[in-house]
């Protein structure tokens, strides 16, 4: 069901965890917040969900109005019908796991026969069809997780809400449960909200990306766009893209070109924008759009840098250097196998003035709301 | 594993040393006592110094359930029941307020079920005997003032249940509170985000997570009220009522006192208390399930709204009745010089006001040679006591020493053994050792000592429990010996700990009363036994001074004590 969150505000005291945040959800979609610690990813999803009353705002699902500040109208959590996977699981450790499936809808009054069948169902589904005698204080996490999972599934709620849902979890155990989690929800066809602060999973589950910080979303994109633009030099970081450096942009020449110098004296490098920005910036290039050079390269090239080889690693379908070069920590990605290089070795870096992205710097919270 | 470990085949025998001689001590501290008691129970002769003897009988226990016997038996259920229930209402109430509720100076509720510990029940006792006689209770007297038709008697069975109720309810509110305010609030607000309204999360989320934490303090304080002596004692005299431990005491102090009859009652309330320590083992083994959640989480807290202020004053009146009131009443008590009282004005006559009762207990050399005494003892304790406990806590879960599971076992055992009886046994025990230990302080501080034994094992167990082994691993890895180790990395770790053990060993020994009653003579009496008899000597006033003196030296032990016992600072937890 689709979802529109329309400027909302939590508060704490003095502290505001979130800042008129909006955010449209289409029915069915998948959106995932994304951002570091205390950025009020919690804080959202919870007035979301009705256990947190945000200061201002509306926050509408389908077409009830669940919350308008303006008007007074803040429907209770338990008549909201907004699933929520804690990040604790919350599983009832007095009740075995089918009363824990159960739960929602004996609240409902549905009766025992149909809850019966429907908890079975719910089971099945997250593959823990005989598991519903079981104390629910004898599972381990990654079930336990499953039962969270098949609880808010039962009651076929409007929207459901993951909190951090795997983070408890081991990697392996990780990356299979965040599959069916996605899997579930696209066969169900869920509106679904997830909170991460793990990269990873982020671009892994999501429709839709909010990158999230201090209250406001910095940038709301797919997965994809995400990637290929960040906004800012924020969002590239906390994406985890490598070789991102802090300087000031000159004015560009007539054929695009401008030269970025960075701090401490290294040499300038040369970038060509689409958009060029001016004065302080960030550039970012991407590790596989470096190149490595034994000689240096003939042609004119207006970014090389001869540096030395500090690491490298062999992953299979890729080998990843860390290049030490005119004072810069390089990290490149070579797909062509036998460059054989080894620590130590003497080589140049070359990168496309094209190929060098210029990003905003991460300035006032202000100046990086995302537009309306 | 841990480091002690690693002794060789060849040390077989020294490995024997430590628990051996470690167990010998406990055969004679804890298993002789016990031992002759079970041995008076069943014969006719009354040990004596240097010798057993005595034939073969069982008729003891056959006069248990007769008589007076019965109704002792009967009074102590009746109290136990009542007196447990009275003391979780209250104790539950106010972990409900303080944990779960915005009710107004929620920290002075905390404290409230708190600071009525420090109140040793023997002064609440004195106090509440000041407070509620027949006639000239203070209370009787403003109540006739103000024509309220009621007359309270405390030398009653239901005034003792009120008392036990007071003094009691600081354990299951320590024990609930713990529960309320440690579970993980995301399990109920599951509850309500699954549809459940704040009445059904209480009733299907909420209270059976929190029923563990109050089964176990049922059972803990019927344990503990099962064994008083004094509160049944001064109160339950006036109007003939006895308990099953103020029954031993007056057996024992007949002529001649009746020492086997009271050994097969020692017996029998052995057993009551052990079957009911039997029973909280069962239900923690069967019902112990984690809610604490790892982040750190606020519960959520309950709007009362208009009822903010009477929730408030339902606290503020325990604190009231605890420990305003009684001590109120002692002072009144002990500065008057002119004790009988005709109308509430009298209250406020500030010309029989005086310092007169102070300076004669001040004066007394009964009551400094007792002052004198309750220190040594109380430090004697808590250095003996200290080491005691913490090196069984060591050899029981530091090493694989043989035998040390004995050693877990005999350091509980005193939780069966009612203060009383445990006194008696120590008479018996070091009348038969030759060594002349009866009449001197040395023997109270080993009753102590074995009295506080599973509060003091259990404390330091709980902290080393919670260091990993591969600390001291790590250590030995590196190089450091056995020794080396323990004494560089599991001391410093768990130093803490031992010694806010210690001082609570020194708080719960300056408070004891029962283990002492068989065991001072006139040169070793300590306060609480010197409160005791001004009370039975009908010295009223004085006992209200001297308990209000005692009362202050608790508390300040207490107050300098609070700062490694963190009770008070009962976690608050915020972001
Ligand atoms: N109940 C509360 N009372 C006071 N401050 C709070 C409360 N809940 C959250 N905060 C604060 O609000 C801010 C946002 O918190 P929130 O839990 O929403 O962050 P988050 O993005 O979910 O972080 P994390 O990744 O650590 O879970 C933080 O600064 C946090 O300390
Ligand atoms: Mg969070």
């Amino acid at each position: 069901m689709h979802v529109n969150v329309d400027n909302v505000s939590v508060q704490y005291g003095d502290n505001v965890a979130v800042r008129g945040l909006s955010l449209e959800i289409a029915s069915g979609e998948m959106v995932v917040l994304l951002g570091p610690s205390g950025c009020g990813k919690t804080s959202t999803m919870r007035s979301i969900v009705g256990l947190e009353t945000p200061s201002s705002g509306t926050i509408t699902i389908g077409d009830r109005v669940m919350f308008d500040k303006a008007k007074h109208i803040d429907v209770p959590a338990n008549r909201r019908n907004v699933g929520m996977v804690f990040q604790s699981y919350a599983i009832w450790p007095h009740m075995t796991v089918a009363q824990n499936v159960g739960f929602p809808l004996r609240m409902r009054k549905v009766p025992k026969a149909e809850s019966a069948r429907r908890v079975a169902d719910a089971l099945e589904l997250v593959g823990l069809a005989d598991f519903g005698s079981r104390g629910a204080s004898l599972l381990s996490g990654g079930q336990m997780q499953r039962v969270a999972l098949a609880r808010a599934l039962v009651m076929r709620p409007d929207v459901l809400l993951f909190d951090e849902p795997l983070s408890n979890l081991d990697a392996k155990l990780r990356e299979q449960l965040r599959d069916e989690i996605r899997d579930v929800q696209q066969r169900a066809g869920l509106t679904a909200v997830y909170v991460t602060h793990d990269q990873g999973e982020a671009l892994a589950l999501a429709d839709r990306v909010a990158v999230m910080r201090d209250g406001v979303i910095v940038q709301l994109d797919t997965p994809e766009r995400l990637y290929e633009a960040p906004r800012n030099s924020f969002v590239a970081d906390f994406l985890g893209m490598s070789n991102i450096f802090h300087g000031r942009a000159a004015a560009p020449a007539p054929d695009g070109t401008q030269s970025i110098s960075l701090d401490d004296r290294r040499p300038d490098v040369i970038a060509k924008a689409a958009a060029p920005l001016s004065g302080s910036v960030s550039l970012c290039v991407r590790p596989e759009r470096l190149r490595l050079h034994r000689r240096r390269p003939d042609v004119a090239h207006p970014n090389v840098w001869s540096g030395t080889v500090t690491s490298l690693g062999f992953f299979g379908t890729h080998t990843r250097y860390r290049v030490r070069a005119a004072g810069m920590d390089l990290d490149v990605v070579t797909f062509a196998p036998g460059a054989d290089l080894r620590r130590g070795d003497q080589v140049h870096v070359a990168v496309e003035p094209c190929d060098v992205e210029v990003l905003p710097e991460v300035g006032t919270v202000a100046a990086e709301t995302e537009p309306a | 594993m841990s480091g002690l470990v690693a002794s060789g085949r060849s040390r077989r025998y020294t490995r024997l040393l430590p628990t051996g001689a470690l167990l010998a001590v406990l055969a004679v501290l804890v298993l002789l006592p016990i031992g002759m008691l079970v041995y008076a129970s069943v014969t006719d002769a009354v040990p004596r110094p240097g010798a057993v003897t005595g034939a073969l009988t069982f008729s003891h226990f056959s006069e248990l359930l007769s008589g007076a016997n019965a109704s002792a038996a009967a009074n102590t259920l009746i109290l136990g029941l009542a007196g447990t229930a009275l003391s979780m209402a209250i104790g539950g109430f106010l972990a409900w307020a303080a944990a779960r509720t915005d009710v107004p100076g929620k920290a002075m509720v905390q404290l409230s079920g708190i600071i009525p510990l420090f109140v040793s029940s023997l002064v609440g006792a004195v106090a509440w005997s000041t407070l509620a006689s027949p006639g000239q209770g203070y209370l009787n007297i403003v109540f006739r003032a103000i024509g309220v038709p009621i007359e309270l008697n405390i030398y009653t069975l239901p005034g003792i249940a009120f008392v036990f109720g007071l003094y009691y309810a600081p354990y299951s509110f320590m024990l609930i509170y713990g529960a309320l305010s440690l579970m993980n609030p995301e399990l109920e607000e599951a509850a309500k985000v699954y549809g459940a309204s704040g009445r059904r999360t209480a009733r299907h989320v909420t209270f059976p997570l929190v029923k563990p934490a109050i089964a176990a303090s049922a059972v803990l304080t019927f344990g503990l009220i099962v064994e008083n002596f004094p509160v049944p004692t001064l109160l339950g005299t006036p109007g003939g009522i006895d308990t099953l431990p103020s029954f031993i005491y007056r057996l024992m102090n007949a002529a001649p006192p009746q020492s086997n009859l009271a050994a097969a009652i020692g017996v029998g309330l052995t057993v009551i208390v052990l079957l009911i320590l039997v029973v909280q083992r069962r239900m923690l083994a069967k019902r112990r399930y984690t809610t604490v959640s790892g982040k750190g989480f606020r519960p959520r807290v309950i709007e009362l709204g208009r009822w903010r202020w009477a929730v408030f004053a339902l606290c503020a009146s325990y604190i009231t009745l605890a420990v305003i009131l009684p001590l109120a009443a002692l002072l009144q008590m002990s500065m008057r010089s002119q004790p009988f009282i005709s109308g509430v004005g009298d209250f406020f006559d500030v010309s029989v006001f005086g310092f007169q009762q102070f300076t004669a207990v001040l004066n007394d050399s009964t009551f400094q040679d007792a002052f004198r005494n309750s220190m040594i003892v109380g430090l004697l304790v808590m250095l003996a006591g200290g080491v005691l406990h913490s090196t069984m806590a060591f050899i029981v879960h530091r090493t694989r020493l043989p035998g040390r599971k004995l050693v877990e076992y005999i350091a509980m055992a005193p939780l069966a053994m009612p203060a009383v009886v445990l006194s008696l046994g120590f008479l018996w025990a070091w009348f038969l050792l030759p060594v002349p230990l009866y009449g001197t302080l040395l023997i109270l501080v080993l009753a102590y000592v074995v009295r506080f034994m599973p509060q003091g094992y259990s404390s330091v167990s709980t902290s080393l429990q919670q260091i990993h082994p591969d600390l001291e691993d790590s250590a030995y890895t590196s190089g450091a010996g056995p020794v080396r180790s323990a004494t560089t990395i599991t001391f410093p770790l768990i130093r803490a700990s031992v010694v806010s053990s210690a001082l609570m060993l020194l708080i719960l020994s300056m408070r004891e009363l029962s283990a002492a009653v068989f065991l001072f003579t006139s040169q070793t009496r300590v306060l609480s036994i010197v409160i005791f008899d001004y009370m039975d000597g009908g010295v009223f006033a004085r006992a209200a001074a001297a308990s209000i003196l005692y009362s202050l030296v608790l508390g300040a032990i207490a107050l300098l004590a609070r700062r490694y016992l963190g009770v008070t600072a009962a976690p608050s937890r915020g972001a």
